[in-house]
Order: structure tokens, then C-alpha cells, then sequence
């Protein structure tokens, strides 16, 4: 039996018993143990035979997804150790558990079918600290409720020692703020708050504890515990002897018997004869408080209880739980998009690639694509399968691509995931969202699934160029170059610490379940960096369209062809050079761009007499435009995951020259290319200039010119099928994803609420205060964007208005 | 056993450098009597690739992870690739303790410096508790102290309680050194030095001034159960391993775990005890001197590092 253990009061300052109990139940149960957040129960396996539920506490029991728990664990028990504080509370959820347990005595009669269960002591918690002669007559610590403290001011006047007495009395905030109650008598004062072992220790420097109870309540409805809480074991387990109010703490348990266990007074008299008794006789109380230790350290420890709650959870019939089989609920998935999803969207290669998984959706999968929308940072929308509009939300701060934690976007990422329930969840592209959604949908249940397009997750500059467009080469986690490099790239920003940014990538991405990139050299790429990362599914990317040989020019001079987009990172800084070179030689070669083209960048080329820019292609353009060219040139310099416009080229037949780095120089796209092809070293400008001088040469047109059969790995996937086949391994890859178990343990993860997280990438500054109708319209929009659909309405209201 | 042992967070950024440094040391000592240990500190830069080279039956990280400085999940891996243990000691506990509960699953191992902290880790955890120590330094020889100067020491940084006891204790006993940054102004003879001074220096001052007040820490940084340290921090080990002489105010009863009071430290509860405490050590010098030399001895006996390198690797053991 797999056992977990849930605590219903995370913070607890009283955590430490939780603790104790949970080192007992590692010795006592022989089973897997596990403590679990209760955000974490999305991540459990669905196995309620064998699995057992133990949750400690029972405060904030309504927070707990009732029929989750059903579902997963068929065997339930709790035990409520606020009782009677929380015993309202505690009746409503007690029936989901077969077996119930409650620290008070008194509450029993509360429940169904509940057992009293004393809160205990454990050996750990008193430092191995020899006390032979107990120093002190008498210790008290607790809260300073109003009856312990008028008890102790009386016992402090009437004592004819009050430095023999140890008394610890802590402030409460609502006590102190309660007229009549305020205060404390001459002579004592209040504390901080001390440690538990402190506690044992100053017990065990003492003759005799002082058991009192609490009576008071903040909300003037009174209750009192009627048997001991934990402090009677932790105090009586070091040998003191306990001297019990009888008045407050009405009911001891049966195995300790007043006089040979512990002691007891009604009033201060019976306490003030007791303690002269103590000092004329210590004797006697040291045997008292010998016996109630050898009995706690029998009957009263934590490992008892454990044995009885492991007990009563294997003797419990398990509940017969009707679990839906996998293949009759609707599969749902969410997909993340930095991208917007919809059709006529102009998209990047990673948008091209989400385009054609969602364009082969099976029929009975829903799905739900969440996007950025627009590049303000604040406003998210989300679609159907069809590129229709189905929600969204707007942020009050923005996010940008630097943001390494955003509490409101996970706030609103967390609600999406628990009212959709994605059972997979498919990250397109981290850029525009917070690591924090890969665990977020961890925790929610979802199997997680991230594609790697580039190299964000590694740094922010997606491509690992350097300020001068430089690839770095990095193949360890920790590169001293890193933090250089950014403050060089980002100079005007404050940007996240590189290593920073890395350490929270590398634990977010520990909570994928399966990793999918577009090569093989990509993966290398990735797991120098992230060894840990599981082995990722490469899958290429294919491009549409049939196969289709071209035509060579058919003149005296070069045709070049530039196709894809043309950025600074795609190589433009070293074609412009190669222009330079080719202007300077008068060499016979033209230049045909197509595709986008930076705005600053067709500015410069407009002017070049040897350029053309034949502008941007539709689907099923390509071949069809860059019919007429010679060479293609591919110069990116930092090593892409994949190329899809070298694929589409590589399928007309024709040479090109590329940069040899990253996926264009893996070993299979090599094979069957137009063997006047020839790959170069990164920002080999002069080599590729030699190159173009030899190609421009009659000879050299001649062997560029000459047909040659297409290469194997271009005519994979080609035909109309070859994006519907990249589509359709990734829905085999999901099938198989779910279809996985869900690994025993859960992956914890918390949220970081002290990363600095807006505003990462601006500098910092002064904000002033809002004032008069600034501030009034600040609370109007917080109201709006509050209400239901708000962002619907403050999108109208911009309209109106014509923002 | 090969022990590799890192901070968590890059040299030049680790106050703490120098601690890891003497906890290396307190390794090799040990190989010295003869147990089967190597030990090596390398940066955090070079530790992934030092897993991997050097193959370290256990992995020892040393220090805080309140900043998101070291890559666990690659660190775990890196491990268990070689089949090393992964270690912590945390030595900010119970401060940051929340940052410890949140990566705490990574390790075989958990050492924390706080007794009380140790209550408040997952109780399926391995956790124990180790409290830091002292280098091993020789003998406080005779007439060492300094003639004219200060007759009480603190160095540290001025946390609120600090500042509550040295509000109290200055106008009653104004003639002390006071090192640290952001201590307030106290009218002479009071000297308040606003400077970092190296452990070395800080060293010597221990030996060659009459008393050093110890004041614990007290200011969470991620401790959202408002755990209360038990277990006294550095300085005291340290300063005792000189030989110095210390009023430890404040402090709980565990403190008798590891040094005797009033034969080995003097302490104080109260102002009033600690006024007190001072005017002693003032009219007792010789009592003093036995004071410190006891503290010595009972700190080469059972509070070096290597002590708790010798504890540590007995755990590693038993796993």
C-alpha cells in the first residue's frame, strides 16, 4: 500500500508534529510513503486500490478537491488535531473519510464513528542534553491566555521563590487587544516565542510542569479541549513531573493514572501545596515524572499512532470507486502558442509547425490553443480548434520575454488548467509565458509536452548570437562568458541573471514528460547545456508540397537566390559583405531575395543594384518563384533546429551554400544534395566569395546547371502528405504520451514569490502614487478587468475610445 | 570516500567562502588520522564537470538556496550518473528554511545546522543535524591581550535584536569595539567601526580583546512557520576555538550541549544578567583566562570540522 500523507495546514507553526508522525511512519510502514502538497494530487497516479490517504490536521479541509480524493485513494482517514476549535468545520468534511480520528476526547460524540486520538511526543525533538538535578521547581510556557495568566500572576505573588519559577508566557494579538484582558501582573513578563526543543529542555531542568488549559475564544463562543494537547507528552516525556489543572483539562488518558503518573489541582492552594511538597519531597515528584515518561515513551509516542492509523487504514474496506475508463472521456488538450493561432496569421517556422498539428486534430480530441495576443504583453486570448475565439484574459502588468515568473499570468494559467483540465498540455514555444506554466500543468494533471524550436530556454538571445552576431558555442550550464554577453546584447535593459534564468529553465523543464525537437543536432545543442532533460522525440519538420525539379537561369551571369527570412541572424551581416566583395569584382552574379525581409535591411538592400527582392511567398509559392536561380545561399550563423526552406530548396534539385552548423549540417541532408553544393564556417566570407567567383565561371555554371536526381531526405514526406505527416507523428507522440503511467512520486514545485518578475527589462524607476481621477480611474479599470469577461468590455471601451 | 564540496553559489559571491574552505579542511585532517577520505572544494562553475571527472562517492553543497543560483536538477543528475550521494548543509536554517522545503527531494541527505529546523523537515526526509564548528586553530598563548582598548567586542550585522541588546548594554558598558555595517552611532568610548574585517582578523580580535558578546541572528528571509533557531551559529565555535572569551546573551539551553555555562562561556538572559556578567569578567581576569582556555579545549575535543566531518561521513555510511 502506497500511503500518503496530506497536511492540511501547510505554515503550521506547530509543523514539527506533522514531522514526527511522518519519521514514524517511515519506520512503521514498510509500504511507500509520501507527503504530498495538496497541489500536487493532480499528479498522482490513478491507482485507489492501492493507494491510502492519511491527512493530518483538518484545518482548511474545503480547499481539497473532494472527489479527486475519491477517485485516487480508497482508503481515507483523517485526523483532526484542532478539535474542539475546528470541530464545526471538521463535521461537514469528516464523511469522506472511512476512518476519523480526533485529537479531543470530548469531540468524539461529534462523529459518526471518530476515535479520540491523543497528539503524543517524540524522542527527537529534546536535545541529548544530560539534566541530573533538575534546577528549577516549576516550568510553564504557552500562550498567555486570560486564565493562565491570572493563575500565574496569583501563583508568582504567593510563592516564596519566584526565581525557582521557568515562566514562558507568549503574547496573543487578540487577548492583548480585548479590554479587561490586556496586560500582564507584576512580575511576569512576555517572550518570544522559543523553540520546541528549548521547551524540552527547560522541562527537563525542571521538577514539575504545569499543565493549564486555554479558556478563551476570540469569538466568545467557548470550548475546551477536555483531554491534554501535545504539550502534556513533550513536557512529561523529559521526567518532569505534571502537575494537571483539573478544572480546565477535565479528561487524562486511561493508561495514566493521577498519583503515579501525574498530579492534579483545582485551585491555587492545591497548586502552592503541591509545589512545597515538591521541594520538601522532590523525590516523590521525580518518580512521578520517571513513571509518565517510561509510560509516554511506551504507549505515547508518534510511533504509536502511527501504528494505530496504519492499522485502522489496512482494516478499512476500501470504497468501490467507479473510475470513467481512459477511452471514454473526451481527450482535451491545451496548447501554449507564442503565436497566434488563427487562420491568416503570418507565422514564424514554430507557428507554421502548430498550424499543421492543429490542422490534423482527430475528431474526438477538443482543443484549446492559448496565444499571445499582440505584443503588449498583457493580453492572452484563446481558441478553439478552429481559430475561433473562445476566451482569454488581460494582465494589469506586462509580461515580456525576460519574465521569469508573473503571479497574475499563473494565476490565470492555473484557473484555465482547472476549469479546462487539459489531459495534455503542448508548450509550442516558451517565449511570452513564465517557465512556471510547464509545473503548473504538471500539477494540474496534465502530461507536459514542450517543443524546443530554438534555444530560448538556454538564453534569451534564442540563438546563442553575441552582440556581434557571434554563436557562442556553449556547452555547459555554467559559461563564464554568459553574464558578459548579456549585459552586452541587453546594455540597455535590466535584464534576469543569465545563470539566473538558466537555473529556473532547467527546474521547470524537469516537470516535461516529453520533450520534442526538430533535430538531432538541436538535442545535442540542448543537453550539453541540460543533461538532466529526458530524451527528447526528434521530429523534422516537412514541407508541403510535392517535389519539384527547377529550371536553372539559363544566362551568363550567377543566380543567386536568398530564400527564407533575412534578418541580422540569418546571416545578413555577412551577406552584405559578400555583396561588398561581389560589387568591388564586378563579378557576374545577381541576387534574388524572397522572403520577409527586416524593414532596415530592405532599405539597404532597395539600393543595391544587384539585388532584387522579389518580397514574401505564399504556401505553395515557393517553387514557383524561385524558379530561374542557379544557388541558393542559407547563412544563418548560429546553428538552427531546422530549416524548412532549405528542405523545399533542397527538393528542386538545385546547389546551394550553407552555413554547416546545426540541423543543415547533419550527415543525412548531406546525402544526395546537388553535389556542387558545399557547406562553410560560420562567417567564412572570403571562402564564400572564392566559391561564388568559381560558380560565376563558365565551368562553374556548367556544373550547377546540370540536373541531378533528388536528394533522399527531400523526398521524405514530400507529396501533398509531407505536413500532414510531421502533424500526425506528433498526435502518435501524444497518444503515446498519455498512455505513459504517471510516475509514482510527485514533482514538487512551488511558486517563487520572491523573483523579481514585472517589469524585469525595464529600468527601474520611481512610481508615483496616483491621485485624485488618475487613481479613481486605476480602481474603475481594476473593477472592470475583475468582473466577468472585464477584458471583453475594456477591450469594447478601447475601441470606443479609439485606443 | 572521495567528498566533493561546493558552495551554492559562484566564490566571488559567498560571504561564506572561507567556511567551506575550513570544512575541506576539516576532511583532510581527517585523512590525515587515518580515515579512508579525500576531500576537494571547487568552484560552482566547475562542479557538474568535477562530478563527472573526479567520480565523488558524495557530493557536499554547503550554504543557503534562497537565490536561484545552483541548477539542483542538473547537479542530482550529475550524481547520479557517477552513483555519488547528494548532500546539503544548510547553514541558514531556520531563515531560509522555506527555500530548503521547496528543493529539498533532490538530496540523499540533508544536514542543517538548526536543531530546531531539523523538526520542521519532511519527516521521510534524511535529515540531521550538524552544527557548524571551528578551524582548528593552537592555543591561546599567555599575554596576548591587547593592554589599552576596547574591553568588550562584536562584529556582525545589526539585526533587531542585536540592536535591542546593544541599545540596552552600551549606555551601561559603553567601552567596546562594535564591527559591522549599519550600526548606529554610540557616543564614545564606544568605537563603531562600519567595516567588513576578514575572518582572520576577526580571529585575532578574539584573542586579543577581553570579551566578545554573542548575539544570535534573528531575520527570516523565507520562514513562513516563523521557526525560532536553537542551536547558536558560527561565531560562538569559532571565536571559542581561539581561546576567546565570550558573554553569550540570549542564547537557549542548548547552547550546554556544546559548551558548559559559566565554566567554558559566560551567559546572560536578561540586560540586567548581562551587566552583570561584564562587571565579573572585569574584576576576574584570571578566571577569564581559565574561561577561554577551557573553551579551547573543549573545542579541539568535539567542535571542529573535522569532528563533523567525521559525523558526516559516519551517516553517509548508514544510508
Amino acid at each position: 500500500m502506497k500511503l500518503f500523507v496530506l497536511n492540511s495546514k501547510p505554515a503550521d507553526p506547530n509543523g514539527y508534529i506533522l514531522q514526527g508522525l511522518m519519521r514514524a511512519l517511515r519506520r512503521a510502514h514498510r509500504g511507500e510513503l509520501c507527503l504530498i502538497d495538496p497541489a500536487d494530487l493532480g499528479q498522482l497516479p490513478s491507482d485507489p486500490d492501492r493507494q491510502a490517504l492519511l491527512v493530518y490536521g483538518g484545518e482548511e479541509l474545503h480547499r481539497l478537491p473532494s472527489e479527486r480524493l475519491r477517485r485516487l485513494f480508497a482508503r481515507r482517514a483523517v485526523w483532526f488535531t484542532e478539535d474542539p476549535y475546528e470541530r464545526g468545520p471538521n463535521r461537514l468534511h469528516a464523511e469522506l473519510f472511512q476512518c476519523v480520528f480526533t485529537n479531543d476526547s470530548g469531540s468524539v460524540h461529534a462523529y459518526p464513528a471518530a476515535r479520540h486520538l491523543p497528539l503524543a511526543a517524540a524522542a527527537d525533538l529534546l536535545p541529548d542534553l544530560a539534566v541530573t538535578v533538575p534546577s528549577r521547581l516549576a516550568f510553564f510556557s504557552g500562550t498567555a491566555w486570560p486564565n493562565r495568566k491570572r493563575l500565574l500572576a496569583q501563583l508568582q505573588q504567593a510563592t516564596e521563590d519566584p526565581a525557582a519559577l521557568d515562566l514562558h508566557l507568549v503574547a496573543n494579538t487578540v487577548v492583548e487587544n480585548t479590554p479587561g484582558a490586556q496586560g500582564l501582573a507584576a512580575g511576569l513578563q512576555f517572550s518570544s516565542p522559543i523553540p520546541i526543543s528549548e521547551f524540552s529542555l527547560r522541562a527537563a531542568r525542571s521538577l514539575c510542569t504545569l499543565v493549564i488549559g486555554r479558556d478563551f475564544s476570540g469569538s466568545g463562543a467557548h470550548l475546551f479541549s477536555r483531554s491534554p494537547g501535545p504539550r502534556l507528552f513533550e513536557a512529561g516525556f523529559t521526567g518532569s513531573c505534571q502537575l494537571v489543572h483539573a478544572g480546565e483539562i477535565a479528561e487524562m488518558p486511561a493508561d495514566l493514572e493521577e498519583g503515579q503518573h501525574f498530579l492534579r489541582f483545582h485551585t491555587l492552594h492545591d497548586l502552592l501545596e503541591l509545589l512545597a511538597a515538591a521541594r520538601q519531597r522532590p523525590q516523590r515528584f521525580q518518580a512521578i515524572g520517571a513513571a509518565m515518561a517510561a509510560r509516554i515513551r511506551s504507549h505515547h509516542t508518534y510511533d504509536q499512532r502511527a501504528r494505530v492509523l496504519l492499522e485502522a487504514l489496512l482494516q478499512c474496506p476500501p470504497e468501490p470507486i467507479h473510475v470513467p475508463a481512459a477511452d471514454q472521456q473526451p481527450l482535451r488538450l491545451l496548447f501554449l502558442s507564442h503565436e497566434q493561432a488563427r487562420p491568416g496569421f503570418h507565422h514564424g517556422g514554430a507557428g507554421l509547425c502548430l498550424q499543421a498539428i492543429l490542422g490534423a486534430t482527430p475528431s474526438h480530441v477538443q482543443v484549446r490553443v492559448l496565444c499571445r495576443a499582440g505584443d503588449d504583453g498583457r493580453r492572452f486570448e484563446l481558441f478553439d480548434g478552429q481559430g475561433a475565439l473562445v476566451g482569454g484574459f488581460r494582465c494589469r502588468h506586462r509580461m515580456d520575454e525576460f519574465s521569469l515568473h508573473h503571479p497574475e499570468f499563473e494565476a490565470q494559467v492555473a484557473a484555465l488548467l482547472a476549469e479546462w483540465q487539459p489531459q495534455l498540455v503542448h508548450v509550442n514555444h516558451l517565449i511570452g509565458f513564465t517557465p512556471a506554466v510547464l509545473p503548473l500543468a504538471r500539477r494540474a494533471g496534465a502530461r507536459v509536452v514542450l517543443t524546443l524550436h530554438d534555444y530560448f530556454v538556454l538564453c534569451d538571445s534564442w540563438n546563442l548570437l553575441d552582440a556581434q552576431q557571434h554563436f557562442c558555442a556553449i556547452d555547459s550550464f555554467y559559461d563564464s562568458r554568459c553574464v558578459g554577453c548579456t549585459a552586452a546584447r541587453r546594455s540597455q535593459f535590466v535584464a534576469a541573471d543569465p545563470l539566473q534564468r538558466r537555473v529556473v529553465m532547467a527546474e521547470a523543464l524537469a516537470h516535461v514528460h516529453q520533450l520534442i525537437v526538430p533535430s538531432a543536432a538541436a538535442e545535442a545543442q540542448l543537453r550539453g547545456v541540460f543533461p538532466h532533460l529526458p530524451a527528447a522525440a526528434v521530429l523534422e519538420p516537412t514541407a508541403a508540397g510535392p517535389a519539384h525539379p527547377l529550371p536553372p537561369a539559363d544566362g551568363e551571369e550567377l543566380v543567386v537566390l536568398l530564400p527564407g527570412n533575412l534578418a541580422a541572424n540569418k546571416g545578413f551581416h555577412d551577406l552584405w559583405r559578400v555583396l561588398e566583395q561581389v560589387e568591388l569584382l564586378d563579378l557576374p552574379v545577381r541576387f534574388r531575395v524572397l522572403g520577409r525581409v527586416d524593414g532596415w535591411i530592405r532599405r539597404q538592400l532597395g539600393a543595391h543594384p544587384r539585388v532584387e527582392l522579389a518580397g514574401p511567398y505564399g504556401p505553395g509559392e515557393f517553387a514557383d518563384r524561385s524558379s530561374g536561380c542557379d544557388l541558393a545561399l542559407f547563412l544563418s550563423p548560429w546553428p538552427e533546429t531546422y530549416c524548412i526552406t532549405f528542405d523545399e530548396w533542397a527538393r528542386t534539385g538545385r546547389a546551394c551554400f550553407f552555413v554547416a552548423i546545426g540541423a543543415l549540417a547533419e550527415p543525412h541532408r548531406q546525402r544526395g544534395l546537388h553535389p556542387a553544393s558545399r557547406g562553410f564556417k560560420p562567417h567564412a566570407v572570403s571562402a564564400l566569395v572564392a566559391a561564388l567567383i568559381e560558380a560565376a565561371t563558365p565551368a562553374g555554371l556548367s556544373r550547377l546547371r546540370r540536373s541531378h536526381p533528388l536528394a533522399p531526405f527531400a523526398l521524405r514526406g514530400s507529396g501533398s502528405e509531407g505536413a500532414g505527416d510531421f502533424a500526425q507523428r506528433h498526435w502518435q507522440l501524444f497518444a503515446q504520451v498519455l498512455q505513459r503511467p504517471q510516475p509514482d512520486q510527485p514533482l514538487p514545485w512551488r511558486s517563487r514569490p520572491h523573483q523579481r518578475w514585472v517589469g524585469a527589462a525595464a529600468s527601474a524607476g520611481h512610481v508615483p502614487p496616483l491621485r485624485g481621477r488618475a487613481l479613481w480611474r486605476a480602481r474603475l479599470r481594476r473593477l472592470a478587468y475583475a468582473l466577468p469577461g472585464g477584458h471583453r468590455l475594456a477591450r469594447l471601451w478601447r475601441r470606443w475610445r479609439g485606443g | 570516500m572521495r567528498v566533493l564540496i561546493c558552495g551554492t553559489c559562484a566564490p566571488a559571491l559567498n560571504s561564506n567562502y572561507g567556511l567551506l574552505q575550513e570544512i575541506t579542511l576539516g576532511f583532510e585532517q581527517l585523512a590525515l588520522s587515518g580515515a579512508a577520505v579525500e576531500a576537494c572544494l571547487v568552484p560552482l562553475e566547475t562542479l557538474l564537470d568535477a562530478i563527472g571527472s573526479w567520480r565523488p562517492g558524495a557530493v557536499l553543497l554547503v550554504g543557503g538556496l534562497a537565490l536561484d543560483t545552483i541548477a539542483l536538477p542538473l547537479v542530482h543528475h550529475a550524481c547520479a550518473q557517477v552513483q555519488a550521494r547528494l548532500v546539503f548543509w544548510s547553514i541558514e536554517d531556520p531563515y531560509e528554511l522555506d527555500c530548503m522545503l521547496r528543493h529539498g527531494h533532490w538530496f540523499d541527505l540533508i544536514l542543517t545546522s538548526d536543531y530546531a529546523s531539523r523538526c520542521f523537515y519532511p519527516g521521510h526526509w534524511q535529515v540531521r543535524h550538524l552544527p557548524l564548528a571551528s578551524p582548528d586553530r593552537p592555543a591561546p598563548g599567555a599575554d596576548q591581550q591587547l593592554r589599552h582598548g576596547a574591553r568588550w567586542l562584536f562584529c556582525g550585522v545589526s539585526f533587531p535584536t542585536r540592536l535591542a541588546w546593544l541599545n540596552a548594554l552600551v549606555p551601561a558598558y559603553p567601552d567596546g569595539l562594535l564591527i559591522g555595517p549599519d550600526w548606529p552611532d554610540y557616543p564614545p568610548p564606544t568605537r563603531v567601526r562600519r567595516h567588513r574585517i576578514s575572518a582572520a582578523v576577526l580571529q585575532a580580535l578574539y584573542g586579543a580583546l577581553p570579551l566578545t558578546l554573542t548575539l544570535g541572528r534573528d531575520l527570516n528571509l523565507a520562514n513562513a512557520a516563523g521557526v525560532v533557531a536553537s542551536t547558536p551559529g558560527p561565531r560562538l565555535f569559532e571565536c571559542a576555538g581561539v581561546g576567546g572569551r565570550q558573554l553569550v546573551c540570549g542564547a537557549g539551553l542548548e547552547l550546554g550541549c556544546y559548551y558548559e555555562p559559566q565554566r567554558e562561556v559566560l551567559t546572560a538572559a536578561t540586560l540586567q544578567e548581562a551587566v552583570q556578567q561584564l562587571e565579573w569578567a572585569e574584576a576576574n581576569p584570571g578566571a577569564m583566562a581559565l574561561l577561554g582556555e577551557r573553551a579551547w579545549l573543549r573545542t579541539q575535543a568535539e567542535h571542529l570540522y573535522r569532528h563533523r566531518a567525521s559525523r558526516l561521513l559516519s551517516w553517509l555510511r548508514d544510508l
